[in-house]
């Protein structure tokens, strides 16, 4: 999925946007799970800790990076994500039937997807 | 603590025909709105007018089970449940800044109102779109009946005399369940299908909302009343370990049988459960498509982290509570545990029922929600993407509506029909969907909305083989003994490597669309280059 020279800015905004989500969930994945497994698996109730009315392990461990990640949101919402034109809405669809990959446009010929015209829509 | 055998009065179930009545009512204002623009476009999408509230509040994946099946998770096997649950910190994240912005500029792009439109028109393929219309009605019908044993379960808590709060279970019986249930099924079934048929796409969005914050006001109430009930969570932790074992307040968490309710590889499959049903729920994949443009994205991002960040961390704490409070719920009654705590910690009040009835409003608005948008999606398919497109390309607005409100109306009737006698198994239904309409939607819409080499053979088998992958799972677990792993539930999945469906459904169906595109003719670069590459301005509408 490498960025085409010609590539309209949303495509390659919205990529890099969804690279870095998917980034911070792999490492919030990563560090929760480890922590929650090392920390919170089969202890004895005898060496329980609370902090704020957590226990200790639920706290460092999904507390606290559940905050981080809020955090990241409003990184994101106000600071990271561009905005960006969507262009107008179509009233008429995208594509004639002979653009329809697999219905035979009425000269005979097999069909496969090209240049958008236009086409119409019943909506 | 307080006395667990109390009973509903009126004040709960008037507090409850007020809510069902202002929902009724916001259906009858999205009417109004539909009725001034085109039919199709008004009633499956909103004329693309949704707002940052609308959109954060709204599209996301909460449902009966956020308030019967997951606190029944947390009231069986304790504090590991928020690792269950733990990957909702990045939902909002993952749902609207993944594929949002570009998805919502496609459908523009290209015209499309359903997901299946959009398949359709990003690849010229009408067989691609009515494979995710079949997909689609699949795994959202099986979601959607599940939600209605909640949303008559509520009702019947809430109706006065009913005994309901007794476990001794002395209300009146019919064909199985007791009769305030088949009341709770009626009223349940004529609101959410009446408002939504009505109001089309708008109506759901609209009550979504309000019942959205109907949620969070009932989450914050109860939390205070079940804290005080409970002398907090440490004194409630301490008097569930010691009514069921350690287990209660560690991982894999406490099972009367057992079993290892979260071992690891367990608890690393449910990040991506909940993550990547945000991305790929086809109900959440259309709002992101009405929304109004980017800011109302971004908004959203944060609306909906800090929103869920008040529902599930205090819904945990809540249910722990729940645990101390009520210890001795038997395994059939667990999904009762938050409309029981309503009623337990509000009948001392001033106002308490009516108090109740607010809390309940929270469950009950959460199946609502579902349900009407689910409904929706479904007629959408059935009507816009398969007799629209299929059977009558010529169809009126007309025939479109009255064809709509038939298709409403039968799925309601099916989804009825269903819960004469329940499913069991709330939560299982709800996962066993997320993980259908995950694995067969997230790689296609991914390659839909970035890799211009993606092929119509490459999506069409990302999805077949995505979905056949999590099927065959969940087939060969129903004739499998149980693996003493996961929830209680008959409704199970193999766990192939002690790993949950979703990730293996995820990555068949990564290799059979990357595979298959790269074997096949690459797209006519024409259309990829009119859908990713700068238009000049008269091209782009």
């Amino acid at each position: 999925m490498m960025a085409h020279e010609n590539e309209d800015p949303v495509v390659t905004h919205s990529r890099r946007e969804a690279l870095g989500v998917l980034a911070a969930w792999l490492i919030a994945m990563t560090y929760t799970v480890t922590y929650c497994y090392v920390y919170g698996y089969d202890r004895k109730a005898a060496d329980l800790k609370f902090l704020l009315g957590f226990p200790d392990w639920f706290f460092w461990g999904l507390v606290v990076p559940w905050t981080l990640c809020l955090g990241l949101s409003w990184l994101y919402a106000f600071y990271f994500m561009q905005d960006a034109n969507l262009g107008d809405d179509r009233d008429e669809g995208f594509l004639d039937d002979d653009d329809l990959v697999g219905v035979p446009p009425s000269g005979g010929e097999p069909a496969k997807a090209g240049t958008p015209t236009g086409g119409h829509d019943h909506a | 603590m307080p006395d667990a055998a109390v009973s509903p009065g009126y004040g709960t179930l008037t507090a409850l025909i007020v809510f069902i009545l202002a929902s009724l009512w916001l259906g009858a204002l999205a009417n109004r709105v539909v009725r001034k623009s085109s039919f199709v476009k008004g009633y499956f999408l909103g004329n693309r007018g949704l707002g940052a509230w609308a959109l954060a509040l709204t599209a996301t994946v909460q449902s009966g089970g956020t308030f019967m099946g997951f606190p029944s998770l947390v009231y069986s096997h304790g504090w590991i449940v928020g690792l269950w649950i733990g990957s909702y910190m990045m939902v909002p994240l993952a749902s609207f800044c993944v594929m949002g912005k570009r998805l919502a500029q496609l459908s523009r792009l290209t015209g499309a109102i359903t997901v299946p439109d959009l398949f359709r028109q990003r690849f010229g393929s009408p067989a691609l779109g009515l494979t995710a219309s079949l997909f689609i009605l699949f795994y959202m019908t099986s979601m959607m009946i599940a939600q209605f044993k909640a949303g008559a379960t509520v009702m019947q808590i809430a109706w006065p005399g009913s005994g309901f709060l007794s476990l001794s279970e002395d209300a009146v019986f019919v064909g199985g369940m007791p009769t305030a249930y088949y009341v709770g099924l009626a009223v349940f079934s004529v609101t959410v299908i009446g408002y939504t048929l009505f109001g089309g796409f708008l109506a759901a969005v609209w009550t979504d909302l309000f019942q959205s914050v109907m949620m969070i006001i009932g989450v914050v109430i109860l939390f205070f009343l079940a804290m005080k009930a409970a002398g907090g969570t440490e004194a409630a932790t301490l008097a569930a370990v010691k009514s069921t074992g350690d287990g209660f307040a560690f991982g894999p968490g406490y099972a009367a049988d057992g079993r290892q309710f979260l071992p690891l590889t367990l608890a690393m499959s449910f990040f991506f459960t909940w993550v990547y049903g945000g991305i790929g729920s086809p109900s959440a994949l259309v709002r992101v498509m009405a929304c109004k443009n980017t800011a109302t994205i971004r908004r959203s991002v944060f609306l909906l982290s800090v929103y869920n960040s008040f529902i599930y961390i205090p819904l945990i704490m809540i249910c722990v509570c729940g645990r101390a409070l009520i210890p001795d719920l038997p395994p059939g009654k667990t999904d009762e545990l938050i409309p029981r705590l309503a009623m337990l910690t509000t009948h001392d009040l001033f106002g308490g029922e009516l108090l109740a009835g607010l809390i309940l409003a929270a469950p009950f608005g959460a199946v609502m929600a579902t349900v009407s948008s689910y409904l929706v999606v479904i007629a959408s398919g059935i009507v816009r993407d398969v007799y629209q497109r299929f059977l009558n390309t010529e169809a009126t607005p007309f025939e479109l509506k009255r064809l709509t409100y038939c298709v409403m109306f039968l799925v309601g009737l099916v989804a009825v029909g269903f819960n004469i006698s329940p499913v069991a198994y709330l939560q299982a239904v709800v996962v066993f969907s997320v993980t259908g309409t995950s694995s067969t939607f997230v790689v296609p819409a991914i390659m839909l909305a970035f890799w211009r080499r993606a092929t119509v053979p490459g999506v069409l088998s990302a999805m077949i083989v995505g979905s056949v992958t999590v099927l065959a799972l969940y087939l060969v677990g129903f004739a499998s003994p149980d693996p003493m792993i996961g929830n209680i539930t008959k409704f199970r999945p193999y766990f192939l490597g002690g790993i949950d469906p979703i990730v293996w459904g995820l990555a068949t169906s990564l290799l059979a669309g990357v595979g298959v595109s790269l074997m096949t003719s690459p797209p006519p670069e024409k259309l990829i280059s009119q859908l990713f590459d700068r238009q000049e301005p008269a091209n782009v509408g």
